[in-house]
């Protein structure tokens, strides 16, 4: 009777603790999209980053509306949603909102320490960033790297590592493992567990990673030469390939 | 001892020979020649249309997107691949979402938020069998079109014309237009 009664405990705490990380009551049924979206919803709210902009949408009723725009800063290119914040991804710096006031998301901080070309995403109260020189006239900054920022206060990100990549683009993060594209260089697997000392699990090199959808279990990876799902972990092995979706590139 | 007028003359030339050799290939493009590089393609009315059509081969995948047992993927410029994701190990094409100017997508309660055209739709997705536009709002500062590819020529596009919906390779007189 006693064990029934933990089971049964245990059994609703871990249904109140699921329904916590999902949000707000008025959450809905959404997806999930790679760290390079320049969309980002979070409860009845559409964030839209254009170059310039947070265009902010309420998308709760039937017909959508605008709620209104805030202007951010140039050479934005990601926007990532979490809890009540979110991360936006420009050339040069990494910008931090809060969305309290769903309509009016409000400057908290801009990371300039960093020169970036690409995204970020959060898990706790980390944020990963890709740094990443290109031929681009913005990013040529002879810089490839994965950083590891404590976002604990958000009104004061500290770095806490930086790793040397070859080409780095988007990434993805579940659990102790981290999925960075590194582009023509293929994808990479890590186990973040020791943050000053990530290991390397796993370096796909035979396919072209630009952006990756990271869930329980399945890693799903873009780049121009396919769509390619890994399961993970897999046994012995940190990943398989499940399947590929063929590309017959055409140039644009 | 050089007079000072072939001094001023010397100077002069130093400089005119610096400056030419500065701005020398511009002037390539003033002299009429023939080069390669891109011509825009233009979409007709029933390719602005929001359609959905039978499956296409991908061609230039952009971003992805899960929602549920669905998998989209991003065709730069022309729309939606959809794909029934139940058995990642074999993922299923539903169908090909034709949303000219897309990039980037979100869907919340069976509703699909995308860019087309430069505008923001809602599309009620009711389980990709009868997809229907519900509404749309203009996105500011956000790119129209596709852009032609980097590091050729093209021939510049002409607004009047309407939206580009892709580049085909091609001769072009002296044009006017470089990517960079």
């Amino acid at each position: 009777m006693l064990t029934r009664s933990i089971i049964l405990a245990l059994i609703v705490t871990a249904i109140a603790a699921g329904c916590e990380s999902e949000g707000l009551s008025d959450s809905g049924q959404t997806g999930q999209g790679g760290s390079m979206s320049r969309f980002a919803i979070n409860g009845p709210h559409l964030y839209v980053a254009t170059n310039s902009t947070i265009q902010v949408f309420d998308i709760g009723a039937n017909n959508f509306q605008k709620l209104g725009q805030v202007t951010v800063g140039f050479g934005l290119e990601t926007i990532f949603a979490r809890g009540q914040y979110l991360y936006l991804g420009a050339n040069d710096a990494m910008y931090i909102y809060s969305i309290a006031n769903p309509a009016t998301p409000e400057f908290i901080f801009r990371y300039a320490h960093i020169v970036a070309c690409d995204p970020v995403v959060v898990q706790g109260n980390r944020a990963y960033v890709t740094l990443r020189s290109s031929m681009g006239a913005n990013c040529n900054r002879g810089v490839n790297a994965l950083e590891i920022i404590d976002i604990t206060d958000p009104y004061d990100p500290t770095l806490l590592a930086n790793y040397q990549m070859v080409s780095p683009h988007g990434l993805g993060v579940y659990g102790n493992y981290l999925f960075l594209c590194e582009g023509e260089s293929g994808l990479k697997v890590f186990d973040i567990t020791d943050e000053s000392d990530i290991e390397l699990l796993k370096h796909v090199t035979d396919i072209h990673a630009y952006d990756v959808i990271v869930r329980p279990g399945i890693a799903t990876v873009t780049g121009d030469d396919g769509i390619f799902q890994f399961s993970y972990p897999d046994g012995a092995s940190v990943i398989r390939l499940l399947s590929k979706i063929d590309v017959q590139r055409q140039q644009l | 001892m050089l007079p000072k007028n072939l001094w001023k003359t010397a100077i002069a030339l130093t400089v005119a020979t610096l400056v030419a050799g500065c701005w020398g290939e511009p002037y390539e493009a003033y002299t009429p020649m023939a080069v390669e590089g891109y011509r825009p393609e233009y979409g007709s009315e029933q390719a602005r249309e929001i359609a959905f059509l039978a499956p296409k081969t991908l061609q230039n995948p952009g971003k992805i997107y899960v929602y549920g047992q669905y998998l989209l993927v991003n065709e730069k410029g022309k729309g939606v691949h959809v794909f029934d994701n139940s058995d990642p190990s074999s993922p299923e094409p539903k169908g090909f979402i034709q949303l000219l100017g897309n990039s980037d997508m979100a869907i919340r309660n069976d509703v699909l938020y995308a860019d087309h055209l430069g505008s923001l739709v809602s599309i009620d997705l009711n389980a990709f069998t009868d997809l229907q536009k519900t509404g749309s709002l203009p996105l500011q500062n956000w790119n129209l079109g596709v852009p032609p590819p980097p590091a050729s020529y093209f021939e510049c596009v002409d607004q009047s014309r309407g939206v580009v919906t892709g580049w085909t390779r091609a001769e072009l007189q002296n044009p006017a237009c470089y990517a960079y």
